[in-house]
């Protein structure tokens, strides 16, 4: 072993992996290709990208993208004689912006497909090579060139399925994007699989597609950009049309304004530090929807022939209704509503009909069930019983494994020991006012616990975490049974897993949501709670780690949690409970006499007091006017109830 | 110190999941003892006005999750505090291993101006059970050595100590009280909200 290797060993290496690059107001897509590495030395792991020593660039595509691809040599001849330099702040400026959008349009996707097919190396450099020549001479190394610490990466958005090729976008913690990675040669799969060697991954709740990096280090900036939604649909794929016309002055008039509305937001962005002290690690979420003030408030750029961005005031939301709460769907609902073979149908409408009034408690036992996808909706009765027989199994063998584990060999298996201690405190005092749970030497907690260490086994990465037993309790009581219970709050467990997490990723990110929806919803009260240093919404946590369980009677809460399970009537619809219960709070909290510790104490104080069908009718209120105003919502608002996919779909199905 | 000013005093417990942090609050401010507290989450507090040294103070006693991994959301309740009250279990030895790192990660967290002085107070609770294992003179070499933290044995069960414990959290906390009103301007949560003293008077028409 030489010195070199190590300290430094190479752990993936992928050739083929293209930068593409987009000039705004330019037509054409350059590719550079290169190499991207991650290696480690004593201490840290990094990603590196290098180009290959020639550059590429495709020719305009000819068929497909045809409005976007204008680029003639004339324009390019014209281009050359602009001073390039002109062009560095723009664009490196523009590289460093989280801007997924600008890569991932659709359009240019299908050109940079063509551009692979028919790959020539271009002599001609125009305007975009010529600023990269001229980057590359000043900083004596190629500009696209990286090497960042792994640690440095927050999130990674990733292609979607039945692309060309996988591309990798990956966003900074401090905001920055680096160009979009294309695994043109494939490798991305391997590339995932090294990276969580030395990284912590986990699924973004706030968007598709999305991998978070163990954020440590997210700023007001990155979000603030993210609301502003800059470069997002609005603005840079529009300018093709005026390009067409006019390329040279549209180009300038555009860059301008990006140059003078960037100066102002960059500069701050110069003095964030990089990394913060550890002791203010934990209060970064805090910062993290500290922005622009009032969300409502949106940049946009105007139509054709206007001077350019301006601001859009305020998104006015209509009146609130008060959707009226159905009655629960009853036995013989339920079995109109199965074939011959058990098989059940008009499974869309089952689920508005419980979103509307809930279950009759004769039938919460079979209908948990599905709503928490133990059974598919489509299983005949015969598969139904196929699938309990192999379940029941599948749950007994998991059982098996640690009942079989001797004290002895516990005395060695030290996160087994923990797990089970903790499960045994936790059983103790879950419940145990109800009849079910009651009494000393009661079977039932026996169960509580046997599903629960079962559940370690079955997912061992999470563990036991404080609340599990809360959301299983209810099941089991139910239920009746361990293997049903099991299923059923695998099931459950699969919606809500995030909330667990060590590193409280989904927690911070539910709590980071709902501020969003009360920041839009309501700036006033918003600005309330920032004045009362409460604005972190902690006073909300129990409510979101635990769905409510503890706020409400038994009886209500498997109401609300069949309401929840439904999914309707937009993604995070218990986020709005929440928006809706601090509504009806408001009175109360907006006091002047009312802060932090106060609010925490009254919110702590209002368990067992909520009414909860006026709280729901309230809730789908709130969707309904959020949905009547969705071409005024901002993305980040539009992301948490998920009504940009609904929007699509309904996109998808008038086409 | 003599003032007729009323006192806030920020009390943190911590300590492992099922120490009893919760039962203690609930005997020292209610006299009650439950075996049916729920595991917290998140975070709570108790308040109870008492007298020390003759003079009137509230003692704000603050309660959050054992389980480690929520820990990263104290920082919020652990800020400002004058005291904390580490709880181990006398029979659960990992109780007691992991009071070097609660202390640790308080100090961390709570990030007080003053690491060194902020006082401690340790309490081994349950000592009403019968099979204990963490020893008294284990426990009270551990916090000699952190620079003489006060150590009681309690039992929030039987109300043993209990009443003790909290006097010399509160004389503890209110020397650092002391300490602090010499800085006052470092403290402006503490303006009290109710008068309207604080307010500048608007003789000024803008």
């Amino acid at each position: 072993m030489d010195q070199k290797s190590s300290a430094k060993m190479v752990v993936y290496e992928q050739e083929g992996v293209f930068i593409h690059f987009c000039i705004p107001g330019s037509d054409d897509d350059k590719m550079l290709g290169g190499i991207l590495t991650i290696f480690k030395d004593d201490e840290h792991s990094y990603l590196q990208w290098k180009p290959y020593d020639n550059i590429v660039t495709p020719p305009p595509a000819e068929h497909e993208a045809q409005v976007l691809s204008v680029s003639s040599s004339a324009v390019v001849g014209e281009d050359k004689q602009l001073d390039s330099s002109a062009f560095n702040h723009e664009i490196t400026s523009e590289m460093r912006l989280p801007t997924p959008e600008v890569a991932l349009d659709p359009d240019w996707t299908m050109v940079a497909k063509d551009a692979k097919k028919e790959s020539s190396t271009d002599e001609s450099f125009d305007l975009s090579m010529d600023v990269l020549s001229a980057e590359s001479q000043e900083s004596n190394s190629p500009q696209y060139t990286f090497t960042i610490p792994l640690e440095d990466i927050r999130c990674i958005k990733k292609s979607k399925k039945g692309v060309a090729w996988a591309y990798l976008l990956l966003e900074l913690a401090d905001g920055a994007s680096l160009p979009t990675l294309h695994f043109h040669q494939g490798g991305s799969k391997k590339f995932w699989k090294v990276l969580e060697r030395y990284v912590t991954t986990t699924k973004s709740l706030r968007q598709e597609n999305t991998i978070e990096i163990t954020p440590l280090n997210q700023n007001a900036l990155t979000q603030s950009f993210d609301q502003l939604n800059l470069f997002g649909d609005s603005s840079f794929p529009t300018l093709g049309g005026k390009f067409l016309e006019n390329p040279l002055t549209s180009t300038f008039n555009h860059f301008s304004k990006v140059t003078n509305f960037l100066q102002d937001f960059l500069n701050p962005a110069e003095t964030t530090p990089l990394t913060r002290p550890t002791n203010e690690r934990a209060s970064l979420i805090d910062d993290a929807t500290e922005a622009v003030g009032s969300s409502r408030i949106q940049f946009k750029q105007e139509g054709e022939g206007s001077a350019g961005f301006e601001v859009i005031t305020c998104a006015e939301l209509g009146p609130r209704l008060h959707p009226q709460r159905g009655k629960p769907i009853s036995p013989e609902y339920w079995t109109s509503h199965k074939d011959s073979e058990g098989r059940i149908t008009e499974v869309e409408q089952i689920k508005k009909d419980i979103f509307r009034g809930g279950v009759d408690p004769s039938l919460r036992k079979e209908v948990w069930k599905y709503l928490l996808g133990y059974y598919k909706w489509e299983m005949t009765s015969c598969e139904i019983s196929e699938l309990r027989r192999n379940k029941e199994e599948d749950y007994y063998r998991m059982k098996l494994q640690w009942k079989s584990v001797t004290p002895d060999q516990e005395t060695r298996f030290t996160p087994l020991r923990e797990n089970k201690s903790l499960i045994d405190k936790d059983v103790t005092r879950t419940d145990r006012t109800r009849t079910f749970y009651e009494g000393k030497e009661n079977v039932s907690l026996k169960l509580l616990n046997d599903v629960l260490v079962t559940y370690c086994m079955y997912n061992f990465d999470l563990g036991y975490v404080q609340g599990m037993s809360d959301l299983l309790s209810p099941i089991l009581e139910l239920m009746g049974n361990e293997v049903d219970a099991f299923w059923c709050f695998v099931g459950y467990m699969d919606i809500v897993q995030h909330n667990f997490d060590v590193n409280q990723n989904g927690m911070k990110a539910q709590l980071r949501d709902l501020r969003t929806l009360i920041q839009f919803l309501d700036p006033t009260f918003f600005d309330n709670l920032i004045e009362k240093d409460s604005k972190n919404l902690y006073f909300c946590f129990r409510w979101l780690l635990l769905r409510f369980k503890r706020e409400f009677s038994f009886e209500n809460i498997q109401t609300l949690w069949e309401v929840i399970w439904t999914g309707l009537p937009c993604d995070n619809f218990h986020l709005l409970i929440c928006v809706a219960l601090l509504d009806t709070e408001k009175p109360i909290l907006m006091d002047k006499d009312c802060g932090f510790t106060d609010i925490l104490k009254h919110v702590n104080g209002l368990s067992g007091k909520i009414d909860l069908q006026l709280t729901l009718s309230k809730a789908e209120g709130i969707y309904l006017q959020l949905a009547t105003c969705q071409r005024d919502l901002s993305d980040t608002v539009r992301d948490v109830v998920g009504l940009s996919k609904q929007t699509k779909r309904k996109q998808e199905n008038e086409n | 110190m003599a003032s007729g000013k009323k006192v806030l005093l920020k009390v943190i417990i911590l300590g492992d999941s099922g120490v009893g942090k919760t039962s203690l609050m609930n005997q020292y401010v209610n006299k009650k003892f439950s075996n049916q507290y729920k595991a917290t989450i998140g975070a709570d507090f108790l308040s109870k006005d008492m007298v020390v040294d003759d003079r009137l103070v509230t003692m704000q006693i603050w309660d959050t999750a054992g389980q480690e991994r929520f820990q990263s959301l104290g920082v919020a309740f652990y800020r400002g505090a004058d005291c904390c009250v580490l709880v181990y279990d006398v029979t659960m030895p990992n109780t007691f291993k992991t009071l070097d790192s609660w202390r640790d990660e308080f100090l961390i967290q709570a990030s007080p101006r003053d690491p060194e002085n902020l006082p401690f107070v340790v309490i081994g609770n349950k000592i009403d059970l019968e099979n204990r294992v963490v020893s008294y003179k284990r426990a009270q070499g551990w916090c000699h050595t952190k620079n003489d933290i006060p150590y009681f044995e309690c039992s929030a069960k039987d109300n043993i100590n209990v009443e003790q414990a909290f006097q010399t959290v509160a004389k503890q906390a209110l020397l650092q009280e002391a300490d602090v009103e010499l800085f006052p301007d470092q403290f402006p949560d503490r303006i009290d909200l109710k008068s309207n003293d604080n307010k500048p008077k608007s003789d000024c028409a803008c």
